[in-house]
């Protein structure tokens, strides 16, 4: 199924992952109450904890090149299996993606378009994200790298028109939260959104290069998303302080208090433009990767004509993925860190182990020396 | 809005109905109707007013409630 106009390249696909990433920082609310002024650290500790785990799924891009997860399932679990872990899979990328669909429409519905129905903005945005899926991978990520550079450039501008809100004692002392705060709030942060970057998996056969070289920039996009989403955490702490835990926004929050010469002021709308702009990309990116699984689960020659009506699930489930912004949030907090560890850590860790003890790798290179010596 | 729901879902069949048809795969075909039948059931409940059951709030509880792991 991978056609020349698939194709990535590697920055786009180092980029990409820094963009995911981003579009995740704006949205600290799960951790931010718990950790509290420590919230930055609690990022680091994450991004540490998620390290081995990138590992893994390296070692998986490595082990079977030019496969993609779902390809991979059916190679080491079986026909059978491998279905049902995949379905699994897929279910886990359309709840990622109706997820981020209903956080977008209730921030956009509650804070820019207070009278537009929240239908019509989630419909109209998951249309906008499926014709951008249309029409490949390339379109998807193309705008990956401008997307960073535009977040960069409004988190470096904000960072140095908050200089005078700043109390860099708001950081002390480190280490404030007890033990069980750092450890829940580390968890959170390495499941949502850190862990989530096993959906990259789906995509890994269309990056242009040598699969030896992969891990590399998926590594780099992975620490430079990271760094940012600490800076960002980093300048809200500095900011707001303790107030950190009453806002349901802290960058939102934040960018209020920016000002220009007192005649700029509000910039709180910079806040959700690049919202906007980073939740497009992932919601793009995460509706491609689940009806390109879909595709490969039924074993279709494409995935297009899945589009529309995959829309439409991933438009009403995003009404009913949750009752309401507590459940949301009693859920992200309590019971996803716990839930997504499966997807996002146990199966990948248990696919590598399976797939070396059937020496699968090396019957695979096997195989393939074999069709070449026959030719 | 149920007949603003009919029209939305006759304009997606007029649009990928003949595409699916051109193809000429069985298997695309029962795989389109399957996820196209699924898609206007869960938006029909909806526009109705019927709640559904969300399998993200099931799996929650059932690793709250059943196999009490959680914070």
């Amino acid at each position: 199924m991978k056609t020349q106009k698939d194709a990535i390249t590697p920055l786009q696909f180092m980029f990409s992952i820094t963009c995911f990433l981003r579009s995740s920082s704006l949205l600290s609310a799960f951790f931010a109450p718990i950790s509290k002024t420590d919230s930055w650290l609690v990022v680091l500790l994450a991004a540490a904890v998620c390290l081995p785990f990138l590992w893994v799924f390296i070692l998986l891009m490595k082990a079977f090149p030019g496969k993609n997860l779902i390809e991979i399932n059916d190679a080491v679990f079986g026909r059978i299996a491998g279905k049902i872990i995949s379905a699994i899979y897929i279910w886990f990328f359309f709840t990622l993606t109706s997820l981020n669909l209903r956080d977008l429409g209730s921030f956009v519905g509650k804070s820019i378009m207070i009278k537009t129905p929240q239908l019509v903005i989630v419909v109209v945005f998951i249309l906008i994200c499926a014709w951008a899926a249309s029409h490949g991978l390339d379109v998807v990520t193309r705008y990956s790298v401008v997307f960073v550079i535009i977040s960069s450039i409004i988190l470096v501008v904000t960072i140095a028109a908050t200089t005078d809100h700043m109390n860099f004692e708001n950081f002390l002392p480190i280490l404030r939260q007890p033990p069980k705060n750092i450890i829940q709030s580390t968890h959170i942060v390495s499941t949502i959104p850190l862990g989530e970057l096993v959906t990259i998996l789906m995509i890994t056969p269309q990056v242009n290069i040598k699969p030896q070289k992969i891990g590399r920039y998926f590594l780099a996009g992975f620490l430079l998303g990271a760094l940012l989403i600490m800076l960002v955490v980093a300048r809200d702490i500095a900011v707001l302080g303790n107030t950190i835990t009453m806002f349901g926004l802290p960058s939102f929050e934040t960018l209020r208090m920016v000002s220009f010469f007192e005649v700029l002021t509000h910039m709180e709308i910079l806040f959700a433009i690049l919202l906007i702009i980073l939740f497009f990309f992932k919601i793009s990116l995460l509706f491609y990767v689940s009806i390109l699984a879909m595709s490969y689960l039924f074993r279709l020659d494409s995935y297009k004509p899945l589009i529309l009506p995959c829309a439409a699930i991933t438009a009403a489930y995003s009404f009913i993925v949750f009752e309401s912004l507590t459940k949301h949030l009693e859920i992200g907090r309590d019971t996803a860190p716990f839930m997504w560890v499966v997807f996002e850590f146990l199966l990948p860790l248990l696919t590598l182990i399976i797939a070396y003890i059937r020496k699968l790798p090396k019957k695979e290179r096997e195989a393939r020396s074999k069709e070449a010596a026959k030719v | 809005m149920i007949l603003f729901l009919i029209i939305s879902f006759l304009a997606m069949l007029l649009i990928d109905l003949p595409r699916v048809i051109k193809a000429k795969q069985i298997r695309l075909f029962i795989v389109y109707g399957g996820i196209y039948a699924t898609a206007f059931t869960i938006c029909l409940l909806l526009t109705l007013g019927i709640s559904v059951v969300s399998p993200l709030t099931l799996l929650s509880d059932l690793f709250k409630n059943v196999l009490k792991i959680s914070y």
